[in-house]
């Protein structure tokens, strides 16, 4: 895997998680097999579990843990009023993003617009 | 879905793999991420089949990423050119692989190695005073007989035999205790998947004991019946003696500990 891939993977895959958990409550596997079959993101199990554990110690999820009849209990996460705040944050900043780089590889600079979220 | 033994003893290499590789993560988020490692092993071998067999976790954990790839590369890669104060669980990253350990095993000290810690301190000195006391009681009448010195208490030769009697039985069951409990310590680590506590307290608790009991008892045997070479030869004789006996027992115990384990499979990357 190149650098530059790995190191705008890094950055994107809070927001992914985000986003995935803000469609419904999800499990630690579950979550991996849905991150997993988006091959461009290329996922792996020791990438995504320290992230879960960040995103909760940091307040941005929150976990229950359910019964499972396949082994040990399963941890529920979801997002927490904050986590919802930051990804609100996120893809309001992801969409300037977005239109900022269309409109450079488009060979123009956007002026006016959207600005108040970019830093 | 029952697991057999050989199936839960790989996961837990497995596990205590990763957990090797997660040292400079605080503890609380090292064991979020078993439970969730855990968790998805077993889930992914409920899909793989009904009643998995050590192959089925084989394909599975060589589906997985090696457990070296869990090492949290973002905060070892602050290390070199960072000049803030670390806080004390960075503190184990900065120290490099044996401080890791050393730290974290100071972190996983539990209530039966402390107990066990304390019933050796006790333990061990009522042992000695015990074993001092009784050669002291047995000889006593014809060693006051012979230097003529004053006697402090008359107690007479039975009382100190008495207390050494009873020191020493005290000092034995104490370090049988310690041994004990440090057999109940071990068995929590190993129940926890061995992601509760550290090494050092187990060790403490467990296998200092041992050796200290053993070492003692045959220093004893040699002392009471020394022959011509004398005290200092059958001392050193004793202790290679308990060296080697422990050095087996411990052997055992290791090898008992990973009986039937399947080799922990790597991914290829």
């Amino acid at each position: 895997m190149k650098d530059w891939i790995t190191q705008l993977r890094k950055g994107l895959l809070d927001f992914c998680v985000l986003n995935l958990l803000s469609h419904g409550e999800a499990y630690g596997y579950e979550i991996a097999q849905r991150l997993k079959s988006l091959q461009a993101l290329a996922v792996t199990e020791s990438t995504l579990y320290p992230i879960l554990a960040r995103l909760r110690a940091e307040g941005l999820l929150s976990v229950r843990t359910g019964a499972s009849s396949d082994g040990p209990p399963r941890r529920y996460f979801s997002l927490t009023p904050e986590g919802r705040e930051r990804l609100a944050e996120m893809n309001a900043y992801w969409s300037d993003l977005n239109r900022v780089i269309a409109g450079l590889q488009q060979g123009r600079l956007e002026e006016g617009g959207h600005h108040d979220t970019l830093p | 879905m029952t697991l057999s033994p050989e199936i839960q003893d790989g996961i837990k290499i497995y596990l205590w793999e990763v957990a090797t590789h997660l040292f400079a993560t605080d503890a609380e988020t090292r064991t979020e991420i078993l439970r969730d490692v855990e968790s998805h092993i077993h889930e992914a071998l409920a899909v793989h089949s009904a009643a998995p067999t050590p192959e089925d976790l084989r394909v599975v954990l060589a589906e997985m990423p090696p457990p070296a790839s869990y090492a949290p590369e973002r905060e070892m890669e602050r290390w070199p050119n960072n000049n803030r104060r670390l806080t004390w669980n960075e503190l184990p990253g900065a120290l490099g692989e044996a401080g890791r350990r050393l730290i974290d095993g100071l972190r996983g000290f539990t209530w039966e190695s402390v107990v066990g810690l304390i019933l050796l301190v006790l333990g061990l000195p009522m042992l000695l005073r015990g074993y001092v006391l009784m050669r002291f009681g047995a000889g006593y009448d014809s060693a006051a007989a012979a230097s003529g010195a004053p006697v402090l208490f008359n107690w007479g030769a039975e009382t100190f035999v008495f207390l050494g009697i009873v020191l020493l039985s005290l000092g034995i069951v104490a370090l049988i205790l310690a041994c004990g409990i440090g057999g109940v310590g071990m068995k929590r680590i190993r129940n926890s998947d061995w992601r509760l506590h550290g090494f050092l307290g187990a060790y403490i608790a467990y296998i200092v004991p041992q050796v200290l009991l053993l070492t003692f008892l045959i220093s004893i045997f040699f002392l009471a019946f020394r022959g011509e070479h004398g005290s200092h030869f059958s001392l050193i004789v004793s202790l290679v003696m308990a060296g080697a006996l422990n050095y087996f027992l411990i052997k055992y115990r290791w090898i008992a500990l990973h009986r039937g384990a399947p080799k922990p499979v790597i991914a290829e990357t």
